[in-house]
C-alpha cells in the first residue's frame, strides 16, 4: 500500500523547491504567458505595417522602348501605383523589374516577359502585384472579345464551383487551431515536465541530495509518486497556461482585426463545452509526459545530460502532432491507443465540437495505461542501485583502445553504437543501393553492412567471435521444433498486424511482393529464397542475436533484453505496418538465443520464417489466400496453442541439458 | 550493539569484470561507542557505510543492530539509522528548519514532536542565526551542522558520519569535532569515517582499518598497531600504500 502522507511530503518539498526557483518558473509560465502571444502579436503587427508600407512605397519598374505606348501595360502599372522608367535592359540598381515584349502566339494580343531579381522579396511582391493587374486587363479584353463576337460570357467558364463551409468562418479557424494548438500544448508539456524532471531526478543526484532522501524511511514508490505528481502538475499548469495564453492572443488578434475592418479574418473562441474534455486530456497526457521525462532523467548523471536525453522526447511528442494533421488520420482503431497522436486528434475534435464522451474516455484510459507502464518501470529503476551509482562515462583514448586485451563480449554502449550505426548505414546507403539494383543492393547491404560489418566491428573491438556470437552447436531436436514454430509465428504476427492496422499492412506487403516478383525473373525461386530469406537470417542474427545480445547479457534483465531486442529488430525494418510482426519475431529469436545459448536455432527459425513468406508470396498453393481467409480464427487458435507448447518443449530440453 | 558479519559487495567494472569493494568485512561496536573507520581511497569505507545506511544491498553478510537485521526490511530499519554523507545532501532552496521538518515527517514524527525535536537540535547545534536562510546560501560549516541535525532528527540508534569535516577550515573543524564528540548519547552507536588520523584519535576510543574490502583490525589504536606489527598509524598506511602500488 502506498503511504500517501509520504507522497504528499515529497510533493510539497518539490513544490517548495520549484516555486522558489524563479528561472524555472519564468521558462514555464512567463514564456507562454508573455513571450509567445507577444511574438505573435508583434509578427501580426509587423505584417500589417509592411503591407501598408508596400502599398505606399514608390516602386520603379523598367519597360522596353517597344512597350512605351502599350495601353494595357501602362494601365496595369498605373493601377499598381508603379513608376515607369523606359530602359533597353534590366538594371537592378535603378528598377525592381523590367518588362520586355515577347512574340505573341496562338492569336494572343500581346505577350510580356518580366525580368526581376528572384532573390529579392520586394521585387517578387511587385511582380505579383503587376501580374494581378495584367490578369485583370486580360479578363477585360477577353470579355470585350466575347461581346464583340456576340458570345455569352459563360463560354469561357462553363462550370462554376463554390464552397460552403457549414460551420462558418469560426469552424475554419477552429480547424486551423486544431492543427497548431495540440502541437504547442505538447511542446509546453514536454518543456514544463522536462525542466522539472531534470531537477527532480538528475538534479537531486548531482547535488548529492538523492542519498539523503533514499536513506529515509520513505518508500521508493512513495518518492517516485511524489516526484511524478509534482512533475505532472507543473506540466499541466504549463500546458494550461499555454492554452489560456493562446486563447487570449487569438481574442486580441480578433479585436485588432475588427478594428482594422477585417471582421471575417479571425474568429476564434475556445468552445466552453470542450473545456472539461480538454482539461482531462491535458492532465492525462501531462501524466504520460511526466512519467517519460522522469524515467529518462533518472538515467542521467547530471542535469545537462538529462537535458540532452530529453531532446528526443520533445521530438517524439511533436512528430505525432504533425502526423495527426495528415488527411485520413482519424481518432479510431489503433490511433486511440497511440500516445500523443491520440491527444492531438482528440483536441482537434474537441475544438470542432465533434468529440464524443466515449472518445475522451478511450483516449484518457489509453494514455493512463501507458503512464502506468512507465511508472512501474520508474519504480523498478528507483528500487535498484543503478540510480545511485550510474556507470561512469568512458573516456576514449586511442592508444589504450588499440592496446586493449581480447574480450568475450562487447560493452553495452558499444553494442548500442553498433546497432544504431548499422541502422544509419543500412538506411542511408543500403536503401539507395537497393533502389538502384534490388538484387545486388540487398546482397551488399545485408552481407556488407550487417553481416561482415558486425564481424569487423567485433574484431576491431578485440572481441573473440565464438563466445560473443554464441557459436555453439545446439541439440538437433531444436531444429525440428523451429520448423513447427515458424508458421505459427507467421500467423500470430499477421494477426497482430491486422488487429492494429486492419488492411493498412497490405501496402507494405504489396511492395515486397512486387520486389520479389521482379527479382524472381532474374535469379529464380532458389535465388530469391537465398537473397530474401537465408541472407537476412544469417546477417541480422549475427548483428542482433550475436553482437548486440552479447553486449546486453548480464547488464539487463532477461525480459528487458527480449523487449529491447524485439523493439530494435522491429524498428530496423523501417515499416510501421510490419512492426507488430517483426517485433514479435525479434522477441522470439532473442528468447531462443538466450535459452539455447546458441545463435543457430534462432538463425534457422529466422531462415524458415522468411522462406515461408518468400515461397507463399512467389508460388502460393492454389486457393491459398481463400483458405487462409476462411480459416483465419482456427489457424490463429491453433498457433496460439502450438507456439507456447513449442517454447515449453525447448525450455524442457534446455533444462534437461543443464541438469 | 552493532554487529557486521562477513559483508561482501562486488561491483561490475563495466567491462564484464567485477570489482570486490567488500570482501568479507566483519566488525562490531557496542552501544554508546564511537568507532572510527579508516582506510585509503577505494578501500571500501563508503561502500560499507552505504550498506549500513541501506542505500546499497550487500551480496552476502548480515548487519544486526540491537539484534534487528538491518538488511531484511530496509524501509523499516531506516528509522534506526542516521546517515550524513560527505556531500551533506541538503536541498539548497529549503531552509534548515524546513529541511528538519521535512525529514521529521518522512521519519514519521508527528508535527508537534517534529517541531520540538527541531527546536532542540537548533539550540544544541547553535543553528538559530541561520535557521530560516536557504541552505544553498550557508557556509560549509553551517551546512554540516544542518546535515548532522537532519541525521539526528529521529533519534537514530546508529549514526553514520562519512567525512563530516571535509571542506571545513581549522576553526569550523574543531568546533564540529567538539560537537560530534558529544553525540554518543542515549546508547547510540556512532561510526565516524575520516581520512584524518588525528580526528579519529580525538573522537573515537576504538578504530577499524579497512583495506581492500577487509578489516585489518578493530580495537584501540595500540591493539590495531600491534595486530599489524606497526609502530604508528602513518607507518602502517605507508606500508599499505606500498603493498597496493
Amino acid at each position: 500500500m502506498i503511504d500517501w502522507k509520504q507522497v504528499w511530503l515529497v510533493w510539497r518539498k518539490e513544490a517548495r523547491e520549484v516555486f522558489r526557483d524563479r528561472r524555472t518558473l519564468m521558462v514555464m509560465f512567463l514564456l507562454p504567458a508573455l513571450l509567445y502571444p507577444g511574438l505573435l502579436l508583434l509578427t501580426a503587427e509587423m505584417g500589417q505595417a509592411q503591407q501598408q508600407r508596400l502599398q505606399t512605397l514608390v516602386q520603379t519598374v523598367g519597360i522596353a522602348p517597344a512597350l512605351e505606348q502599350d495601353v494595357n501595360l501602362r494601365k496595369a502599372m498605373k493601377n499598381a501605383s508603379l513608376t515607369v522608367l523606359v530602359e533597353k535592359k534590366f538594371d537592378p540598381k535603378t528598377m525592381k523589374l523590367w518588362v520586355g515584349p515577347l512574340t505573341p502566339v496562338n492569336g494572343e494580343t500581346s505577350a510580356y516577359g518580366i525580368s526581376f531579381d528572384n532573390g529579392d522579396g520586394q521585387a517578387r511582391h511587385v511582380v505579383s502585384t503587376l501580374r494581378d493587374e495584367l490578369d485583370k486587363c486580360a479578363a477585360e479584353l477577353r470579355l470585350a472579345a466575347l461581346d464583340k463576337a456576340g458570345l455569352a460570357h459563360g463560354i469561357l467558364q462553363p462550370l462554376r464551383v463554390m464552397e460552403f463551409g457549414t460551420g462558418g468562418k469560426e469552424k475554419d479557424t477552429r480547424f486551423l487551431a486544431g492543427r497548431a494548438l495540440p502541437a504547442l500544448m505538447l511542446l509546453m508539456l514536454v518543456v514544463g515536465c522536462g525542466l522539472m524532471a531534470q531537477d527532480c531526478a538528475a538534479g537531486e543526484r548531482e547535488r548529492g541530495t538523492l542519498e539523503t532522501l533514499l536513506c529515509s524511511p520513505a518508500g521508493r514508490l512513495e518518492i517516485v509518486c511524489g516526484k511524478f505528481l509534482m512533475v505532472a502538475s507543473m506540466g499541466v499548469m504549463s500546458g494550461l497556461a499555454n492554452l489560456a495564453s493562446m486563447t487570449l492572443t487569438m481574442s486580441q488578434l480578433k479585436v485588432s482585426a475588427v478594428a482594422s475592418g477585417q471582421t471575417e479574418a479571425i474568429n476564434f473562441t475556445l468552445p466552453w463545452e470542450a473545456l472539461p474534455g480538454l482539461l482531462l486530456a491535458t492532465v492525462c497526457t501531462a501524466s504520460l509526459v511526466a512519467a517519460a521525462a522522469l524515467l529518462l532523467a533518472s538515467f542521467a548523471r547530471s542535469v545537462t545530460e538529462a537535458g540532452h536525453m530529453l531532446l528526443p522526447l520533445t521530438l517524439a511528442a511533436c512528430l505525432p502532432a504533425l502526423a495527426s494533421s495528415l488527411p485520413g488520420i482519424n481518432l479510431e482503431g489503433a490511433m486511440v491507443t497511440l500516445p500523443f497522436i491520440n491527444f492531438c486528434l482528440l483536441v482537434q475534435k474537441l475544438l470542432l465540437g465533434d468529440a464524443t464522451v466515449s472518445q475522451v474516455i478511450a483516449v484518457c484510459s489509453a494514455t493512463l495505461c501507458w503512464t502506468a507502464v512507465l511508472l512501474v518501470l520508474l519504480a523498478k529503476l528507483w528500487s535498484g542501485e543503478t540510480l545511485l551509482a550510474p556507470p561512469e562515462a568512458k573516456i576514449f583514448n586511442l592508444k589504450s583502445w588499440a592496446n586493449r586485451a581480447w574480450r568475450e563480449r562487447l560493452d553495452l554502449d558499444e553494442g548500442l553504437l553498433l546497432i544504431f550505426g548499422a541502422g544509419i548505414i543500412f538506411f542511408q546507403l543500403g536503401t539507395p543501393l537497393q533502389s538502384a539494383d534490388l538484387v545486388w543492393g540487398l546482397a551488399v547491404s545485408q552481407w556488407g553492412f550487417l553481416g561482415l560489418g558486425s564481424l569487423l566491428y567485433l574484431r576491431l573491438h578485440r572481441v573473440r567471435l565464438a563466445p560473443a556470437l554464441n557459436l555453439v552447436k545446439p541439440k538437433w531436436p531444436l531444429y525440428l521444433i523451429c520448423l513447427l514454430i515458424a508458421p505459427t509465428l507467421q500467423i500470430i504476427g499477421g494477426a497482430a498486424t491486422s488487429a492494429l492496422f486492419g488492411d493498412g499492412g497490405g501496402e507494405a506487403s504489396k511492395l515486397i511482393h512486387e520486389a520479389m516478383m521482379a527479382a524472381q525473373g532474374r535469379i529464380g525461386l532458389a535465388g530469391c529464397i537465398f537473397l530474401f530469406a537465408i541472407t537476412p537470417a544469417i546477417c541480422e542474427e549475427l548483428l542482433f542475436r550475436g553482437a548486440l545480445l552479447s553486449s546486453m547479457k548480464g547488464r539487463m534483465s532477461v525480459p528487458t533484453i527480449i523487449f529491447v531486442q524485439g523493439l530494435l529488430f522491429g524498428l530496423m525494418h523501417m515499416s510501421i505496418s510490419r512492426f507488430p510482426g517483426t517485433f514479435i519475431a525479434g522477441c522470439v529469436f532473442a528468447w531462443l538465443a538466450l535459452r539455447t545459448r546458441s545463435i543457430f536455432p534462432g538463425m534457422f527459425l529466422h531462415a524458415v520464417f522468411n522462406s515461408l513468406a518468400v515461397v507463399l508470396t512467389l508460388c502460393p498453393p492454389p486457393n491459398f489466400e481463400a483458405y487462409v481467409k476462411a480459416h483465419e480464427w482456427q489457424l490463429l487458435v491453433a498457433s496460439l496453442v502450438i507456439f507456447p507448447f513449442c517454447l515449453w518443449v525447448i525450455d524442457k530440453i534446455e533444462k534437461k541439458e543443464a541438469g | 550493539m552493532l554487529e557486521v558479519r562477513d559483508l561482501r559487495k562486488h561491483f561490475s567494472d563495466g567491462r564484464g569484470g567485477e570489482v570486490k569493494a567488500l570482501d568479507g568485512l566483519s566488525f562490531s561496536a557496542a552501544a554508546g561507542e564511537a568507532l572510527g573507520v579508516l582506510g585509503m581511497n577505494g578501500a571500501g569505507k563508503s561502500t560499507c557505510l552505504k550498506i549500513l545506511a541501506t542505500l546499497l544491498r550487500p551480496d552476502a553478510g548480515t548487519v544486526l543492530l540491537d539484534g534487528v537485521d538491518l538488511l531484511a526490511k530496509p524501509e523499516e530499519t531506516r528509522r534506526l539509522v542516521g546517515y550524513l554523507s560527505c556531500s551533506t545532501g541538503l536541498h539548497r532552496r529549503l531552509t534548515p528548519r524546513e529541511t528538519l521538518e521535512f525529514f521529521a515527517g518522512l521519519y514519521g514524527l508527528e508535527e508537534g514532536e517534529a517541531k520540538r525535536r527541531a527546536d532542540e537540535l537548533i539550540a544544541r547545534l547553535g543553528m538559530s542565526e541561520f535557521i530560516d536562510r536557504p541552505c544553498g546560501g550557508l557556509s560549509t560549516g553551517q551546512k554540516q551542522k544542518v546535515g548532522i541535525a537532519r541525521a539526528l532528527i529521529h533519534r537514530p540508534r546508529l549514526l553514520i558520519l562519512d567525512e563530516a569535516t571535509s571542506g571545513l577550515d581549522v576553526v569550523a573543524r574543531q568546533s564540529l569535532l567538539h560537537l560530534v564528540a558529544g553525540l554518543r548519547e542515549e546508547g547510540r552507536v556512532m561510526l565516524y569515517c575520516s581520512h584524518h588520523l588525528e580526528e579519529i584519535e580525538a573522537i573515537c576510543p576504538r578504530l577499524m582499518i579497512i583495506h581492500q574490502g577487509r578489516s585489518l583490525g578493530c580495537g584501540t589504536a595500540a591493539e590495531v598497531l600491534a595486530e599489524n606489527q606497526a609502530d604508528s598509524l602513518p607507518t602502517l598506511f605507508s606500508r599499505l600504500a606500498g603493498s597496493q602500488a
